[in-house]
């Protein structure tokens, strides 16, 4: 009786190497079986023309999209496919996680080839190696530079924009039939209104803090987050207490003291304007379905008043195409991005469903017509790119908490502009 | 198993019957230890050893639990402390190993996948380089590419791999064929392939360049081409650790994760071991640690609070429904249960909507009732008290429906022993009532106060740790709790994310709650020493 349980356990030894060596058997089998088959269908479909003696294996390209997105590519995709012959494989990533699913799937080698995300993800995955530079050739002139500069990081471009996105001015034309030139004109016309809540209706106060909303702010007098020299940023050079950042956040407690920009929060700022109780909202492009969706409110599109004497240069956020540097299909997958998306009609059919403005000049001038996209086109041509530099993510909260604390009245401008620009010294110099 | 003959199962004493149960036990184990032999090379290869030291003994544990006579206990024990091994073990083992590296933003990939990213950099040619026009050609010779600039110059030669040596006269003459307009089809003995026959060799073309002087030309997609320098810009050294920069033409040294040459740090770098040098920063870095010490004592006062105002609340509320004079108590029992049965992250964001200063609810009832507005979340003191009064809306219902019970289970005998001596009501509840809960109902207190200790969805939803500390050097809010503040330093430091720093303080918030919970069990105990039956 004390034998057998080794017996047992050499029994099961066995049963287990088999086991494991079986399941691994199959694979191998799986595997095989595939390639045979899709060697067969390349070579009938490609018997007419064939030239090459080599049989070909079946190209694969995997695409990560959010939904809204991947319906977007999903118009283009079949015509690259029948023309190709390669398999493109749209998987749907939330919006959100995109960032940090591809930082981690990529190396593990679970990645996609490409993927569609935003401007202020290129530094941090640039600097992980997770991207691989794109170069537009030809290409490059029939798109804005602000856009191109948007995906540049260190000089390199890393990414095929297709849309750009900035905030502007949405009035109430049956409040304010014209739109302000500037802000004291904005508060002039509020002035004369009955039965209205708020005036200037922009996200950044109360709880809301909104460091992206409130750049403008910073930027019409002259203020900026790190000072630039041909695309490369220097996050040593700091400019959130300059004169100018400083004379606009003055600019900005005159409004908050005479009563013109309530303490609120993005909802806050967008219901009141819905309800019609707020002549003007500061917002981007991606509110223009819920204003076409509601018959309450007649409105219009402007660019943002000045603030200062400045124009504003709102942030500038830009959409696009990246490759994965962890892609074993990188030429194919550029030829899809630079000889498929890069075109005319790709950039269409990202402009249908995606509707932000677009950064190809030929969709550029086809939407010309469109008040409201080329205006907001136009208020992204003011702008600056959002820096994408890692160092980035030190700005938000400290700049969004101290404009925040402008707008609540809790500290004066100066103070606030300086105690911003020292954390984010503090936090880069660290 | 039937007994329908009354013939007892044969049932021998030894446990190594050949019985079904006995065959099935030993194909579940068989095939538990094949899934893991068969891991086993992917383990070795992602060279996670603390993983495949976890999964090991865990399988040693399920072979011996279920083969071995002499462990009765074990094979109930045995599914209870793999869960906890994989569960609970194993992330508090990776937290702290993750915690003595240098995973932030830039350090990322292992060493080897920053090696082949390196390596795959080239020089490029900027400019004209970076806009060829391409077409690929089959012919006796292998594939040849035909290359043209926008100044119209036109190369056309045999593509050769790009790991070998160049060829010197790899162009073909091709004076006499016109090169002005389309590519043409056919060259010589070269005719043109096509986008799809293109695409299906794509790996193939990928590693062929062509060698024209001053450079190299590399497919880029099927139908254009850069221009390169020759040669890639990296090459690593694996003898003496280093990396040569052919561009700048420096040697670039390994240090911490980084290759640095000429004292500027390359980028990507990779993860390693840097030992407790965010333990150090913790405390040696003054901006963190002033920081680290106020989210402390708030995180202290918050939980401790949240337990108290929810346990006093709810054992009110308990006590007030079990009164035999209490009237419709089924109906306050289903109003109580609300805000426990309403999704936490629902209600918390509803009051934050409440809550606003300028819109909310609260405030425009407040006003109406000829108060002045509270600024809620937009001040320190304010924000804090806001936190805790959700937090008690958010927790009562729970201590009330633990309470009810326990206060059944107090004999009533007791008290009715102390009201005949001669007790007050108070009295009774002081002396009797409570510390008899208490014995009962401790342990559920102190996970009650674990679990507020670490309360990352109240925060991060109702204040997001805000108002903002004005003027601290790191941001940190008012009502940052540790796992939100760690948050945002994880997050958003000063460069990117860094895992690591959040890592460390995550053990440390593990270390503090473990010796909270530990020194409040021994005191449980005590009570139960007291007052146990």
């Amino acid at each position: 009786m004390q034998k057998k349980p080794v017996i047992w356990l050499a029994l099961l030894t066995v049963f287990a190497l088999v086991l494991a060596a079986c399941g691994s058997g199959e694979e191998t089998v799986d595997a095989g079986d595939t390639t045979t088959s899709v060697i067969a269908e390349t070579t009938t479909t490609t018997q007419a023309v064939t030239t090459t003696t080599e049989a070909a294996p079946m190209v694969e390209l995997v695409i990560w999209a959010d939904e809204n997105r991947a319906k977007a590519i999903e118009e283009v995709i079949p015509a690259f496919e029948d023309k190709t012959g390669v398999d493109v494989i749209i998987e749907l990533v939330d919006f959100g996680a995109m960032k940090d699913q591809v930082g981690v799937a990529g190396p593990a080698g679970e990645g996609p080839d490409i993927f569609i995300g935003a401007s202020d993800w290129v530094g941090e995955l640039a600097t992980n190696g997770i991207l691989e530079p794109i170069d537009l050739g030809a290409k490059a002139d029939d798109f804005i530079a602000s856009a191109k500069d948007g995906l540049t990081f260190n000089g390199t471009l890393y990414g095929l924009p297709y849309a750009v996105e900035a905030i502007a001015l949405y009035y109430n034309t049956d409040l304010a039939p014209e739109a302000p030139a500037t802000m004291e004109d904005a508060a002039a016309a509020c002035a004369d209104m009955v039965d209205i809540t708020n005036c200037i209706g922009v996200t950044g106060g109360g709880d809301g803090t909104d460091a992206y909303h409130m750049y403008p702010f910073v930027s019409a007098a002259g203020g900026y987050v790190f000072a630039s020299t041909d695309g490369i940023y220097d996050p040593t050079d700091v400019g959130l207490d300059s004169a100018g950042a400083i004379s606009g956040a003055l600019a900005l407690e005159t409004l908050v003291k005479d009563g013109v920009m309530a303490s609120v929060n993005y909802d806050g700022a967008k219901n009141q304007f819905l309800e019609g109780t707020e002549p003007f909202w500061i917002t981007g492009p991606w509110e223009l379905g819920a204003l076409n969706d509601q018959d309450t409110v007649n409105w219009a599109v402007a660019k943002l008043p000045k603030i200062a004497d400045g124009t504003p240069k709102p942030f500038v956020g830009v959409q696009g195409f990246f490759l994965s540097s962890f892609s074993e299909n990188k030429l194919v997958a550029q030829t899809f991005l630079l000889d498929f998306m890069a075109t005319e009609e790709g950039m269409a059919a990202m402009f249908a469903a995606d509707g932000r403005p677009p950064v190809h000049n030929a969709i550029i001038a086809a939407t010309a017509d469109d008040a409201a996209i080329s205006t907001f086109g136009a208020s992204a041509a003011d702008g600056v790119p959002i820096p994408n530099i890692p160092e980035m993510g030190a700005v938000w909260g400290a700049l969004g908490d101290n404009m925040a604390a402008i707008r609540n009245g809790t500290v004066d401008a100066e103070t606030a502009m300086v105690n911003a620009a020292t954390a984010v010294r503090e936090a880069v110099n660290q | 198993m039937t007994n329908s003959e009354g013939v007892t199962p044969k049932r021998s004493a030894s446990s190594f019957s050949l019985s079904p149960g006995f065959w099935l036990k030993l194909v579940v184990v068989g095939l538990i230890d094949a899934a893991f032999i068969a891991a086993i090379p992917v383990l070795v290869a992602n060279q996670s050893w603390m993983l495949f030291g976890l999964l090991g003994l865990n399988v040693l544990l399920i072979n011996w639990a279920y083969l071995s006579p002499r462990s009765n206990a074990g094979k109930w024990l045995a599914p209870g402390l793999v869960f906890v091994t994989i569960f609970v073990v194993w992330p508090i083992i990776y937290t702290g190993y993750v915690s003595v590296t240098n995973w932030a933003t830039g350090n990322v990939l292992s060493q080897q996948q920053v090696i082949t990213n390196l390596e795959n950099e080239v020089i490029r040619v900027e400019g004209e380089g970076t806009n060829l026009e391409l077409a690929i050609y089959d012919g006796p010779e292998g594939l040849a590419f035909l290359a043209r600039q926008p100044d119209g110059a036109t190369y056309f030669g045999i593509a050769r791999q790009s790991s070998e040596e160049p060829i010197e006269d790899a162009l073909i003459d091709t004076t006499g064929i016109d090169l002005t307009g389309d590519l043409p089809d056919v060259i010589n003995d070269y005719s043109k392939l096509g986008l799809r026959e293109l695409l299906g060799i794509a790996g193939q073309i990928e590693a062929l360049v062509l060698d024209i002087p001053g450079g190299v030309i590399q497919a880029q997609t099927t139908s254009s081409a850069r221009l390169i320098q020759a040669g890639q810009r990296y090459k690593y050294d694996a003898e003496t650790d280093t990396l040569y920069d052919a561009l700048r033409d420096v040697t670039c040294v390994t240090e911490r994760g980084n290759f640095v040459c000429d004292g500027q740090r390359l980028d990507p770098g990779w993860r390693v071991v840097t030992g407790f040098d965010n333990y150090q920063r913790i405390f040696g870095d003054q901006r963190i640690r002033a920081a680290f010490i106020k989210v402390f004592n708030w995180n202290i006062v918050f939980a401790v609070m949240s337990v108290l105002l929810t346990f006093s609340l709810g054992l009110a509320l308990a006590n007030a429904l079990q009164h035999d004079k209490m009237r419709g108590k089924a109906f306050y029992r289903s109003i109580f249960i609300i805000p426990y049965a309403i999704p936490a992250f629902l209600s918390i964001i509803v009051w934050r909507g409440l809550l606003n200063a300028n819109f909310g609810q609260v405030n425009a009832l407040i006003e109406s009732l000829g108060g002045s507005g509270v600024p809620w979340l937009t001040d320190g003191t304010w924000a804090k008290i806001a936190v805790l009064g959700v937090n008690t809306w958010l927790g009562f219902p729970y201590m009330f429906l633990i309470m009810s019970g326990a206060l059944q289970a107090i004999p009533n005998e007791l008290k009715e022993a102390a009201m005949v001596d001669g007790a007050s009501a108070w009295r009774v509840f002081r002396s009797i009532t409570l510390p008899l809960l208490l014995v009962s109902t401790a342990p559920l207190l102190i996970g009650s106060f674990a679990f507020n200790f670490n309360n990352f969805v109240l925060i991060f939803l109702l204040t997001d740790g805000g108002p903002a500390v004005i003027g601290a050097p790191v941001p940190v809010g008012e009502t940052d709790i540790l796992i939100s503040f760690t948050f945002d330093l994880a997050v958003n430091s000063g460069r990117g994310n860094n895992f690591a720093l959040g890592s460390a303080i995550v053990i440390m918030i593990f270390v503090a709650l473990a010796a909270i919970s530990a020194f409040s069990f021994r005191f449980t105990k005590r009570l139960e020493s007291i007052y146990g039956n």
